[in-house]
């Protein structure tokens, strides 16, 4: 029911000086408020990030000592391979050398060359011609060399010679 | 229970009435805490030109500064309001034209309206301050007289000092109302200043012409009383005066004869005077009553019921000739009861301000 020809003044609880006061003051705490929490939030970015950034160096550490591992692995691998293809090399020039040293009056039909042994099987025209082309130049390099002839009928000589190699004994 | 009305019990609140009129002010202030009076002033003050004075507006203002919750109640004193029997702007046209008016339905069976400018004038007068609430005085006379509006048809008057309003009810519905203004505030004004200016002019008669100097005192009854002035006819004759004693105790008893002379001349003229204004206001009052109740009578609008009582909320303290004037003249019966227009408006905002945000 209304029985008033105007409504009442809108009654304020307190004066427009003071929410003028509040309103500056809740600006200010809010603006601080907001600063906190925007520090609060960039810190926690901050942190998860150094969290992030720690596991993955640890990853990395992790990686760098399996690398290295593998780089140790290689190296011995390649070192070997390096043995390898030097000795392969050296094996090769030897088996050029040996074929180098073998007479043209010496026919070879078998060659089984070890690691410190050769074992040749061959025809020569006579035991003098072997001794003196092949049998002089293999005992200049292997420290033992055994010589077997067997005669054929044509007069010739099939022979098998066994060269040694002594290691040093280590 | 709502916030607001909580935070409302917390807090004092005030409300302030105020019935003005063109000389006068009545204030009445109640202090409440909730439901309960804690605290009742009135006051009085006189004003000008319906306008409250520096000391009325300090004494709402230190109110007002007391609680947040401070309402201002004034009734209505404009000339243009009434009520009408409809709440329908439509049928209302038949009445008033409301153009112009601020109008409030009540109970969706009649309406009252008062003048936009004018309320806005009202307001004006009171801006230091400011207002909270309006209201009409034919909502305080419903009020005020709610259990005689129910059954046969009623007349219903509430008379101040400068203004009268009238209302007729029938089992519980408004028939017709009428405000009237029993002074006209520009012919007081206007007097009050001639006077001030030149007295003797105003009264009527010239101090040059001695012939206009007397006044028949036979027209005063009342200054029969002055028997006192008899008492000089007694005194012994100046001749007969020998010594100084004598004329001691003669010049003494002069003064006192004089004295008293003085004071019943002046208790004379008061009773005289008021007397007189009752009357003379009483007549105006009942005029006006009777030419309404003519205009009630006469239209067709208002299907020609009889008015049977007459209830008069009276404000004022007026005499007891209006309810003769009525009884005897008009025939009907009347009552007259005493309202303080200021404790009913308090009353009045402490129910609008329920409502109030």
């Amino acid at each position: 029911m209304q029985y008033s020809f105007i409504k009442p003044r809108a009654k304020r609880l307190v004066s427009p000086e003071f929410k003028l006061l509040f309103f500056f003051f809740s600006i200010t705490i809010g603006m601080l408020f907001v600063s906190y929490s925007f520090l609060k939030v960039k810190t926690l970015v901050y942190e998860s990030n150094m969290e992030e950034l720690l596991s993955k160096g640890e990853t990395l550490k992790e990686g760098i000592v399996s690398m290295h591992e593998d780089i140790a692995f290689i190296k011995i691998q390649r070192r070997h391979a390096e043995g390898i293809y030097t000795e392969n090399t050296v094996l090769k020039e030897s088996i050029h050398n040996l074929f180098d040293l073998v007479p043209e009056k010496i026919t070879l039909s078998q060659a089984m060359l070890k690691e410190d042994e050769l074992v040749l099987y061959g025809v020569t025209p006579s035991k003098e011609v072997y001794e003196f082309l092949l049998q002089a130049p293999l005992r200049s390099i292997f420290h033992r060399s055994y010589t077997s002839y067997y005669a054929m009928p044509n007069g010739w000589y099939s022979f098998v010679s066994k060269n040694y190699l002594d290691r040093p004994v280590q | 229970m709502k916030l607001s009305g909580l935070i409302k019990n917390i807090y004092q609140q005030i409300f302030i009435g105020i019935a003005v009129q063109h000389t006068s002010m009545k204030v009445c202030v109640q202090l409440r805490k909730g439901k309960k009076l804690e605290k009742e002033i009135s006051r009085h003050f006189e004003i000008s030109q319906a306008t409250p004075t520096a000391e009325a507006n300090e004494f709402v203002k230190s109110y007002l500064d007391e609680s947040p919750f401070t309402y201002v109640a004034v009734l209505n004193d404009t000339l243009t309001q009434g009520a009408i029997p409809t709440c329908s702007m439509h049928q209302a046209e038949e009445f008033n034209d409301l153009g112009s008016c601020v109008t409030i339905c009540n109970e969706n069976k009649w309406m009252v309206y008062a003048e936009k400018t004018e309320l806005n004038a009202l307001q004006k007068r009171f801006m230091i301050n400011g207002l909270d609430f309006i209201f009409s005085p034919f909502f305080i006379l419903s009020t005020f007289f709610r259990d005689k509006t129910e059954g046969k048809t009623t007349l219903l008057v509430l008379i101040q000092d400068d203004y009268l309003s009238l209302c007729i009810f029938h089992e519980g519905e408004l028939l017709f109302a009428n405000h009237y203004a029993t002074k006209d505030a520009v012919e007081d004004e206007s007097m009050i200043e001639e006077l001030g200016e030149t007295a003797g002019e105003s009264l009527g008669f010239d101090l040059d012409d001695e012939e206009d100097i007397s006044v028949n005192l036979d027209d005063i009854d009342a200054l029969d009383e002055l028997d006192a002035l008899d008492d000089l006819d007694n005194l012994q004759d100046l001749d007969d005066l020998d010594d100084l004693d004598e004329i001691e105790d003669f010049e003494e008893s002069l003064n006192e004869a004089v004295e008293e002379s003085e004071v019943a001349l002046e208790e004379a003229k008061t009773k005289y005077d008021s007397k007189i204004d009752n009357f003379s206001d009483d007549y105006k009052r009942f005029q006006l009553i009777q030419a309404s109740l003519q205009q009630f009578y006469n239209d067709d609008k208002y299907n020609n019921q009889f008015v049977e009582e007459t209830y008069i909320a009276d404000a004022c303290e007026s005499g007891p000739d209006l309810v003769r004037f009525l009884e005897e003249e008009l025939f009907v019966t009347a009552y007259k009861r005493s309202i303080d227009l200021e404790k009913e408006l308090v009353a009045m905002a402490i129910k609008e301000a329920k409502y109030a945000v």
